[in-house]
């Protein structure tokens, strides 16, 4: 989230779109509820009726996977209605921007396609520069090769009549959602947009995302309070372990894991760290080499000197995307030898989980930390396979509950919040920091007694916690933070961190967390800021350095007034030179520096050529789609990966007609281990079902309550049929095309058990990210005989 | 408009009069109880943020003799202010569960069973593993001879329901160790 | 105490059933063995209240003219101001249904309730179920322990977005009357439920945002039966040792095959 959960509150519209809000964050709507209270109204844009959708002012359906094609026509509409933020355009983004002349786009592809290899070269994606290497602007935002004009051509071909067709939304509720929402272009008005899963699972994930940011921009509302993007995550320190680098892609602190052209780490930041001349551009990214340094003195302490890169040759190098589908890949192809599964469920949870099942078998070994006996653990137990022709072994580890430990964890809004140890865990179980700790302390003994090879990272990490049965939390937190290696005293905030060696921090956004001071997010004083917006700036810590809504110079002109004086954020006080309110985005006064600092160029971008697939969104459908594209020639994202092989069936319509969608409800979470083994929440929902409507129930001689059988081409499933209204077949060029939904919580594990609706999705992700595409695919249904 | 209300009835269903359904438990509270006063009253508490979604809603738990006899919204958290939802008012069956792991479990090659490990048994058998699997899997040098360092013969998933601090301790025992293979949640 | 009471505004319910849960967290009763979604409407589980379930959240699903609602409701006992089960309580010289003198709060007491029904027989609304294993009528507390010490009742505190508040009375009327207008405002068809219902009201307000008709399992002019009266005195004779279940249940039995020939004849 830009903003954070309370801020909702301080929203005139509220738009939830490709999430439910009310069901899989309840507590949203404590702060949804309060805006609507202050005469906030509520979109809802989903293809099912939710319980989000009960509660709002407007539901639009659509159908899955046209995110794209349905913002592109609101945005289309609110720019040919000039009914967007122009002051705003100019000052913040790159809408002014002249783009090269040689950038073009034809026919669902834009210059520089290479079909062999599924890539773009983006050599003509730049923009023109002047003498001093500065980017040309056209302020008037009138000049055909402005950012603005590209991006007002490229909308253009999303006709609400072309929209309608491809989304199955009426055109009057199209419009209706753009003179709701756009009436949060006025200045002193903003909109809020809060999204999840249903935005990012899919191939055009990313671009799904930014055309809600492109849409925010459009009105002004990024900074401001009650605006913002909003990314609602499901769980509960799933911002941390991203925070944390616990992707292929990520070190800690949004770092890059180096690749094999980083063979050095002068390589590594001279990659790494951008480069921009215009002066007014704070680009805080050039930051890079204090951070990577930094975390580098946490790893290996005394260890990592100049001379030897700082220890930089003992960071693994990628040559390939190692995401979760590629993981699973590689382990269905014996590549991979052993796992540590550390809380986490990918036999319930991971798509395709028929091949993901079968991809644990082909290892020697499985370690696995969780508090319950789950389906990954557990695999060799699954009533469909044979125990004695399965070779891995497993070792199950007993792991301590939240309550049960003490540390912190990191909410949407980014805000780090310590928690305490209330009990003991059960029996033999064991928190996470001491497994943790005890197979380094046992992998480090075996490398000093055999070298085995390059034992140098494990031997030389520096790895003290105190001498207590429990690694002391507080030590890691600390060194979490970082430290002023030669007073030894804990760092300040991250603007003092140094890249010659004599500052530590092991998570640079994390710094300022744990100082001198105690420790931040175990704070509880609900003393507001001078605002009085809720911001609470004195409860928890909130990463970076406790701004509680970032890029806020954009909630002020050029001149540092607010553009919202009723719910300010910062605003400059010009005696004293001063921001006050919340903690700016960089304390240089207004004017004196662009807002956007953590862009390169200073300007929130309009244009996006870092993108995998375009600097523009553009619809293309689902990897399995009931129709043809009808925006251009391109069927798929033309630059996802498609992988073969075995267990990767694509099924097409003629086999597989209907739309189907998976989705969380309120009363299980996530693989379900947390849920179906909880007799309340069972008692609420003891079930798997299917959702459907009435029509296609007909079409398929099903009453609400029958056993249905669900298959695609990966597999099959059998659930209950909960027939219903709220299910409606989707209109498309004049055809109607229905739709199921399918809960994905259930396994063969537990009080609760029931068929896993990952089953049936598809090995597929998003171009820029690879996140799987759970939330469109094609399946049939009949009703289960006997 | 119109409902028909026997239509409704009829696919509603009516409460039974009198009944013995069956549950997952027993009763634990007779009108005694009641009548003794707040059954948390003399029960140590402390915070906590719940474990579900991430909006991060407090909670207070408490103690009475060693074991969570309540778990129920913190009215000062500022997000929550005392509610929450069925998830999070249904935490302490996670904590007193008794499908709950209090034992370190092992599955030999080709078993049909779990047997029952020590820590102390566990600990050094798994890191040989990680240790074998390393060194025969390790890649020093690409096939252009570049420096890689990294072993592809062991993946590394989760995070998403740990701490903060055991998120770090997790990433930097992956990465000294070379696993490239590392995901979370966050992915999917 | 000033007269407690509960607004439920349920146009605000989003059915996470926080309040269904919170109610068994509490009360420590035991999560129901259930299957599917029996109910229509949604997700409603278990059926209908039960010795293990004091609050249900009930799902209407309701189309007309094209246009969706998806409407919730919590289903529970309606505390009245001038209880029927109370009065029908055969046990005696002190009420098994009984009135907590310090909160005003209608509960059972274990000790003293027999199982015998009668409550149950009399409730307007049919709410209190008996545990015919323990031989006990269940059914919301309003939480009188939590009150009486001070602390809002279980489902109240845990409401996600105040759709249920606790507070005084004249005090939860009076925001009850405000929703009404709000959701007038909205083209809705508020009804509040509870204030004059059984003309003294009930502690439970509710807001219903459409009319009585979309809750047809809702008495639209709930009434104690007329022979409470008739009851009372055919048990007058029987004192605390002499009564059982048994015995009010034909009783009962009588009154009902009375009640029948009578209404035959009309």
């Amino acid at each position: 989230m830009t903003n954070h959960w309370i801020d909702i509150k301080n929203a005139d519209c509220v738009l939830i779109i490709g999430s439910n809000a009310a069901e899989n964050h309840p507590i949203s709507f404590r702060w949804v509820t309060k805006a609507m209270e202050n005469g906030a109204k509520l979109i809802s844009v989903d293809p099912r009726f939710t319980r989000t959708s009960s509660r709002a002012d407007i539901y639009a359906p659509i159908r899955p996977g046209t995110d794209i094609a349905f913002i592109n026509g609101v945005m289309c509409y609110l720019i040919e209605n000039n009914l967007y933020n122009k002051e705003y355009l100019v000052d913040h983004t790159t809408a002014s921007y002249l783009v090269d002349p040689t950038f073009g786009f034809n026919d669902g592809l834009f210059t520089g396609y290479d079909p062999t290899k599924r890539m773009y070269a983006k050599d003509t994606w730049k923009y023109q520069l002047d003498e001093n290497g500065i980017p040309k602007k056209d302020p008037t935002l009138s000049d055909s090769q402005c950012v603005f004009q590209l991006l007002r051509k490229h909308l253009s071909r999303y006709t609400l009549e072309k929209v309608s067709n491809v989304t199955g939304c009426p055109p009057e509720l199209i419009v209706e959602v753009a003179k709701t929402y756009g009436a949060t272009g006025a200045k002193d008005k903003s909109g809020t947009i809060l999204y999840a899963m249903g935005t990012t699972q899919h191939t055009v994930g990313t671009q799904n995302v930014r055309i809600y940011s492109m849409l925010q921009l459009l009105l002004g509302n990024v900074g401001m309070a009650g605006g913002g993007i909003n990314a609602m995550r499901g769980e509960s320190n799933v911002q941390g372990s991203t925070d944390y680098g616990l992707l292929f892609h990520l070190l800690t602190g949004y770092l890059k894991t180096p690749r094999v052209e980083n063979q050095t780490l002068a390589q590594y930041l001279e990659a790494t760290t951008p480069k921009f001349n215009d002066p007014k551009s704070v680009n805080w990214w050039q930051n890079t080499p204090k951070y990577m340094v930094s975390l580098l003195k946490a790893y290996w302490g005394d260890n990592a000197q100049k001379e030897n890169e700082f220890c930089y040759q003992n960071l693994p190098k990628l040559s390939a995307n190692c995401d979760h589908i590629a993981m699973f890949e590689a382990m269905y192809d014996g590549k991979i030898k052993g796992l540590i599964a550390m809380g986490q469920n990918p036999a319930v949870g991971g798509p395709n989980v028929n091949k993901e099942r079968k991809a644990l078998q082909k290892l020697d070994w499985l370690v696995a930390a969780d508090l319950w006996e789950t389906e990954t653990a557990g695999f060799w137990t699954d009533p469909e396979v044979d125990p004695k022709k399965i070779k891995t072994e497993v070792f199950m580890l007993p792991a301590a509950a939240s309550m049960e430990k003490e540390g912190s964890i990191t909410n949407s809004g980014r805000w780090m919040q310590w928690r305490y140890a209330a009990v003991h865990p059960p029996g033999d179980a064991k928190s996470d920091l001491w497994i943790l700790d005890r197979i380094y302390q046992e992998v480090k003994k075996l490398y000093a007694a055999d070298a085995g090879v390059f034992p140098d990272p494990i031997l030389s990490l520096a790895w003290n916690y105190g001498t207590g049965e429990e690694p002391d939390v507080h030590m890691v937190a600390k060194e979490i933070n970082g430290y002023d290696l030669a007073t030894g005293k804990l760092m300040a905030k991250f603007a003092d961190l140094k890249d010659d060696g004599t500052t530590s921090s092991g998570n640079w956004i994390f710094c300022a967390s744990y100082t001198e001071d105690g420790n931040m997010a175990a704070r509880r004083d609900l003393t507001d800021a001078p605002n009085n917006i809720g911001l609470f700036p004195k409860w928890s810590w909130c990463w970076p350095v406790n701004r509680r809504i970032i890029y806020n110079r954009a909630s002020c002109d050029l001149q540092g007034n607010p553009y919202a004086p009723q719910k300010w954020v910062i605003k400059w006080n010009a005696e004293e030179k001063k921001w006050t309110g919340d903690v700016p985005d960089g304390a240089a006064p207004p004017g004196a520096a662009y807002s956007f600092i953590m862009r390169t160029e200073g300007h929130a971008r309009l244009f996006g050529f870092g993108l995998a697939d375009g600097p523009f969104p553009e619809h293309y459908e689902p990897l399995e789609s009931p129709v043809k594209n009808l925006m251009s020639s391109q069927q798929n994202n033309p630059t996802i990966k498609i992988w073969a092989g075995e267990m990767n069936m694509v099924g097409t319509p003629d086999k597989f007609p209907i739309i189907a969608t998976t989705y969380r409800v309120t009363e299980h979470w996530q693989a379900g281990q947390m849920t179906r083994n909880n007799p309340w929440l069972v008692e609420l929902m003891p079930d798997m079902f299917v959702e459907m409507s009435n029509s296609l129930a007909k079409a398929k001689g099903v009453k609400h309550g029958d056993k249905v059988r669900v298959s695609t081409a990966r597999g099959h499933i059998v659930a209950y049929a909960v027939v219903t209204n709220r299910f409606k077949p989707f209109k498309l060029n004049g055809k109607a095309y229905e739709q199921i939904g399918l809960p994905w919580h259930f396994g063969f594990k537990g009080l609760a058990k029931g068929d896993s609706a990952n089953s049936l999705t598809p090995h597929v992700g998003d171009a820029n990210t690879n996140i799987p595409e759970y939330k469109a695919f094609l399946c049939d249904v009949v009703k289960e005989v006997g | 408009m119109k409902i028909s209300r026997r239509g409704f009835l009829k696919i509603s269903g009516g409460a039974t009069g009198g009944a013995v359904l069956g549950t997952f438990g027993v009763h634990l509270r007779t009108s005694k109880a009641y009548a003794e006063g707040l059954k948390t009253q003399y029960a140590k508490e402390s915070t906590t943020i719940c474990p579900y979604c991430g909006v991060g809603c407090g909670q207070i738990v408490s103690v009475s003799d060693g074991k969570i006899i309540n778990i129920e919204g913190d009215p000062d958290h500022p997000i929550n202010q005392g509610s929450l939802c069925s998830k999070g008012a249904a935490l302490i069956q996670v904590a007193n569960n008794d499908k709950r792991m209090t034992k370190v479990l092992y599955r030999a090659p080709n078993s049909d069973k779990w047997e029952e490990k020590t820590w102390d048994w566990a600990l050094p058998e798994i890191a040989k593993r990680i240790k074998k699997t390393r060194d025969e899997n390790w890649l020093a040098n690409d096939k252009d001879g570049k420096v890689v360092n990294r072993t592809e013969g062991i993946g590394g998933l989760g995070g998403a329901a740990l701490d903060n601090e055991e998120c770090y301790l997790w990433s930097k025992l992956a990465r000294a160790l070379g696993i490239v293979y590392l995901e979370n949640q966050a992915r999917i | 105490m000033a007269e407690k009471a509960i607004l439920l505004d349920m146009e605000k319910c989003i059915a996470c059933r926080a309040c269904q849960v919170a109610c068994k967290q509490w009360n420590e009763l035991p999560g129901e063995k259930t299957t599917f979604f029996a109910a229509a409407g949604g997700y409603q589980n278990p059926i209908g209240l039960s010795p293990s379930t004091y609050n249900l959240i009930k799902f209407y699903e309701v189309e007309e003219q094209n246009k969706l609602r998806w409407l919730f409701r919590s289903h529970r006992c309606m505390q009245c101001v001038d209880p029927a089960c109370v009065k029908a309580c055969p046990v005696t010289p002190v009420k098994a249904m009984t009135r907590d003198e310090n909160t005003g709060a209608i509960h059972v007491n274990r000790e003293l309730c027999i199982g015998c029904g009668a409550c149950r027989e009399y409730c307007p609304f049919t709410i209190p179920v008996i545990d015919t294993q323990a031989e006990k009528s269940t059914k919301c507390t309003f939480c009188f322990d939590r009150l009486g010490n001070g602390l809002t009742p279980a489902c109240a505190k845990v409401c996600p977005t105040n759709c249920l508040v606790f507070g005084d009375r004249d005090q939860i009327l009076e925001m009850a009357h405000k929703a009404v207008e709000r959701l007038k405002m909205k083209g809705r068809h508020p009804v509040i439920y509870g204030e004059k219902e059984l003309s003294t009201g009930t502690k439970k307000i509710f807001v219903l945002p459409e009319a009585l008709d979309y809750y047809p399992d809702l008495p639209k002019n709930p009434k104690v039966s007329e022979d409470l009266g008739l009851f009372n005195e055919l048990l007058k004779p029987f004192g605390t040792l002499t009564l059982t279940a048994a015995l009010v249940g034909m009783v009962l039995a009588k009154i009902r095959e009375v009640k029948e020939k009578n209404e035959v004849k009309s």
